[in-house]
């Protein structure tokens, strides 16, 4: 593989994390969905906080800035939420206007 | 002051090794994370020879008055226990050997840098020892522990473009597997938000382990807190290399860590 593979294996590797996006702010959207309820479920946040600091971590890796940045801030804004308990109305506002910024960027 | 004075961390001490910025010198930083509640004056002034002794002594001083330590085992509440949640300050930070012991201030030398420098953004990885020079024909075996399936892609390609040899794992079981197969990995490059185990449990295990605990492990993670930062090296990650990064910077840190040029 010469360095120009690498080069278009690497854009092709950035636009399959890109189509990934969707599919994974779907899930982090039924995540919350299933936090930011009567019976919050203290698994999903475990794996919230998984899944958006992981896209906070790859998104700058495959040049894609303000997705990596959105997903920190989207990261930080569950900081201090309790496993099991319900996020209060403006941490709930947040960190779904946080998440509509991930899906634009 | 006595030389077999020890002084702990009161709670604002803690919290400024915490915070998100700090107003304090480098100097006095490096003294309040070598400051465990154990060792004495004296032997935390070894560690910054030939600095005068008079000048660590005073910086001790400003921070005990400013409030940020107090005698260890006083009642002003020092030590509340925040820190050593971390690991770091319950690592012996005085090996027995001088050899282990240069390591060691190295070691912190380099966090420290890293702190003064570039704050939160980590791109450090220690220099092996000894130069190491590959035979004709030998490969570098490089585990890579790595969950996010389109980073990992990315990081086997790298790898394989340096004539390194990657090996994947994405989980507990992975892992295992993993470093079962022969011949051991050289080097470790290790995410720490795993699905299933704490990447830094994994980090300890390898370095509590008798045959697997000399292969360095170069930590790999979004979390870029001061805080992060510090527990990875106390438990013993030979390198800490932020998300997101180049991946440029990865094969620096393992030719680093392994001695290659």
């Amino acid at each position: 593989m010469s360095w120009q593979d690498l080069g278009k294996e690497f854009q092709k590797l950035r636009r399959e994390f890109r189509a990934s996006l969707p599919a994974k702010l779907t899930r982090m959207r039924s995540l919350w969905g299933r936090i930011d309820c009567e019976e919050p479920d203290a698994d999903a946040l475990e794996i919230l906080k998984r899944e958006v600091h992981t896209m906070a971590g790859s998104a700058g890796s495959f040049g894609l800035p303000q997705v990596s940045k959105a997903a920190a801030a989207a990261e930080a804004a569950l900081d201090g939420l309790k496993a099991g308990s319900r996020p209060g109305a403006k941490r709930s506002a947040k960190f779904r206007v946080l998440l509509d910024k991930l899906e634009k960027a | 002051m006595d030389e077999k004075h020890v002084y702990a961390l009161t709670p604002k001490g803690s919290r400024e090794l915490k915070s998100a910025a700090t107003s304090l010198t480098a100097l006095e930083l490096k003294l309040l994370v070598l400051v465990d509640g154990q060792s004495t004056v004296g032997r935390i002034v070894k560690v910054f020879a030939p600095q005068p002794k008079a000048e660590l002594i005073d910086a001790l001083h400003k921070l005990k008055q400013a409030g940020f330590l107090a005698d260890a085992g006083g009642d002003d509440g020092a030590g509340d226990g925040s820190i050593e949640a971390t690991g770091f300050f319950t690592r012996p930070i005085f090996p027995e050997s001088k050899e282990a012991g240069a390591a060691a201030a190295s070691q912190s030398d380099e966090t420290l840098q890293l702190l003064r420098k570039n704050g939160y953004v980590a791109r450090i990885a220690k220099r092996a020892a000894e130069e190491r020079k590959l035979a004709k024909g030998e490969k570098v075996h490089v585990l890579v522990i790595e969950d996010d399936e389109h980073l990992a892609k990315l990081l086997r390609m790298f790898l394989v473009m340096h004539e390194f040899v990657p090996r994947m794992a994405a989980n507990r079981d992975g892992i295992t597997a993993a470093l079962r197969l022969a011949p051991k990995p050289d080097v470790a490059l290790l995410d720490v938000t795993l699905p299933d185990i704490d990447g830094f449990e994994v980090l300890l295990r390898i370095k509590q382990h008798p045959v697997l605990k000399t292969m360095p492990v170069i930590v790999m993670t979004a979390k870029a807190t001061r805080e992060a930062v510090l527990k990875g090296l106390a438990c013993g990650a030979d390198g800490y290399i932020t998300k997101p990064f180049d991946v440029d910077v990865i094969s620096h840190a393992v030719k680093s860590v392994l001695g290659l040029k």
